[in-house]
């Protein structure tokens, strides 16, 4: 049985709740959280979740659930990069091959 | 020996590859004088080369004041005040920094070459470091359009001042380069398109040692981080400014926690990191810094986020380090479509990047064996061209 996104979300909270009083736990976080996750609900966790436990510069842990469709739609495809790329839009870079007068 | 004024505008990236071919044709015996910033002089004077001031001045302070000018992800038409170029001080700076030389080399950034060269008669060649320039896309939208034609109305009203015929609209996209092209950017990451190909003459990325890093010494703190194992993962955004300098830094700093590697900081042109109190930097997994050579630090790094810019993504090729692109303008577009082609890295939207995203990306597609090997292998072949040597033939050909 595999858990549901919002499941893990949940399941999630509590885990880390849990984990900031038990030393042993947070490192288990940090090492590998998805198994964690997986221990804690008794069930398999489908390869098109990832789970990451991450530590702000201040100090501040999180245990993020989330779909790899969701992370994947951050990365930029090569139609966007293409477009972009023909975008150039600065006035100081922007240039275009043309010499009409041949005078050089 | 004759006299070579070397015109360039725009930042590091630009700049650097720039000082490395002037002191090797001073080298060769050339009396080589840089027509550059204000902000670059020091710069140029410690690489043992001529300077004389010259407009535009892009520099730091103006790149942190206009950070949304340098974000295209906004979607906004295009801006674009002509009255903010002011081709007469370009012109009359230009000239006075080409009084009695053999030749101009003209990076496109200065919009007055052509205008010196038509007025002086001094021969020139365009010199450039930006392969997206030539990758045949090209925007053609209204504001573009608009953009173009005011443009052309600027330039031609110069020239006609010049006493120079004026051009037709169309002759002006926004710069114009000579009719031979010296295009110092790596046949193995990218070839113009065939429409320039008769015009340029390509060699490798225009490598060497520039003069701020010839006294150089990495701390004993430097050090003791990038011996880390796993080494540092680098964020490095060089002349890019940001709106969100905390935010960035953040994001980077969580996405490297969760993969359990350290960071490296380096502050740049927008202060990356230089909002953060030293007590948060306790822990030791995160480190600020500030201008490292990067033949020193690439080699040392697990991988380089960077901006897509092309200075940093030469440096990232030759040490053959996989790459995650956040691009925010102009070529840095082609720069990371190019890493994404050449599988030697990954590219994020800086607007949807989060630190789940970030981590992601970094995990399954730049810090795997795979992308890892093809960077190597590219290190390798940008390792045996010689850039350099074959620009200042083709120069030398012409003096």
């Amino acid at each position: 049985m595999e858990q549901t996104l919002q499941q893990l979300r949940t399941l999630a909270e509590s885990v880390l709740v849990r984990a900031k009083q038990d030393a042993t736990l947070l490192i288990e976080l940090r090492d590998n959280p998805a198994a964690v996750l997986e221990r804690e609900s008794g069930a398999r966790i489908s390869q098109q979740i990832q789970v990451l436990f991450h530590t702000g510069l201040d100090g501040k842990t999180f245990l993020d659930v989330q779909s790899v469709d969701t992370l994947a739609s951050a990365e930029l495809t090569d139609d966007e990069l293409a477009f972009a790329a023909g975008g150039v839009v600065s006035p100081t870079i922007n240039v275009s091959f043309n010499n009409p007068t041949g005078m050089d | 020996m004759s006299c070579v004024v070397i015109a360039t505008a725009g930042t590091y990236g630009d700049l650097i590859p720039y000082l490395i071919l002037g002191q090797a044709l001073h080298a060769q015996g050339h009396q080589v004088r840089f027509a550059a910033a204000p902000s670059c002089a020091d710069l140029v004077r410690r690489a043992g080369l001529g300077f004389h001031p010259c407009r535009p001045d892009i520099n730091p302070a103006l790149a942190r004041r206009r950070y949304a000018d340098w974000d295209h992800w906004s979607g906004r038409p295009v801006d674009f005040d002509p009255n903010n170029i002011d081709l007469p001080a370009y012109f009359s700076d230009c000239c006075q920094a080409c009084a009695g030389a053999d030749l101009l080399l003209c990076a496109p950034g200065q919009l007055a070459g052509e205008l010196v060269h038509e007025y002086t008669a001094i021969p020139w060649l365009s010199l450039t470091v930006t392969p997206a320039l030539f990758s045949g896309c090209s925007r053609d939208d209204a504001s573009h359009r608009a953009m173009q034609q005011l443009l052309a109305d600027r330039l031609n009203g110069f020239r006609r001042h010049l006493r120079l015929a004026p051009l037709p609209p169309t002759a002006y996209a926004n710069a114009r380069m000579a009719s031979h092209i010296i295009l110092g950017a790596s046949r193995h990451f990218c070839r113009p398109a065939a429409t320039f190909a008769d015009a340029i003459t390509q060699t490798g990325f225009w490598f060497g040692q520039s003069p701020s890093e010839q006294a150089w010494q990495p701390d004993p703190e430097l050090e003791a981080f990038l011996s880390n194992d796993p080494p540092p993962l680098l964020l490095t955004f060089s002349s890019q400014p940001v709106a969100d300098q905390a935010a960035v830094v953040a994001r980077y700093a969580a996405a490297a926690s969760a993969l359990q590697y350290p960071l490296l900081i380096q502050a740049g042109w927008t202060g990356l990191g230089n909002h953060l109190a030293p007590g948060l930097l306790a822990a030791g997994t995160v480190m600020l810094a500030g201008h490292i050579p990067h033949d020193y630090l690439f080699p040392r790094v697990a991988a380089v986020m960077h901006h897509g810019g092309i200075g940093t993504t030469a440096r990232a090729l030759r040490h053959g380090r996989s790459m995650l692109v956040e691009p925010y303008g102009n070529d840095q577009f082609h720069n990371a479509m190019r890493i994404v082609q050449l599988g030697v890295g990954a590219a994020i939207h800086p607007h949807r990047a989060t630190v789940a995203s970030l981590a992601w990306l970094l995990r399954e597609k730049v810090l795997t064996g795979t992308c890892r090997a093809r960077a190597v292998a590219l290190g390798a072949a940008l390792a045996a061209e010689n850039g350099v040597r074959d620009a200042c033939q083709m120069i030398n050909a012409r003096l």
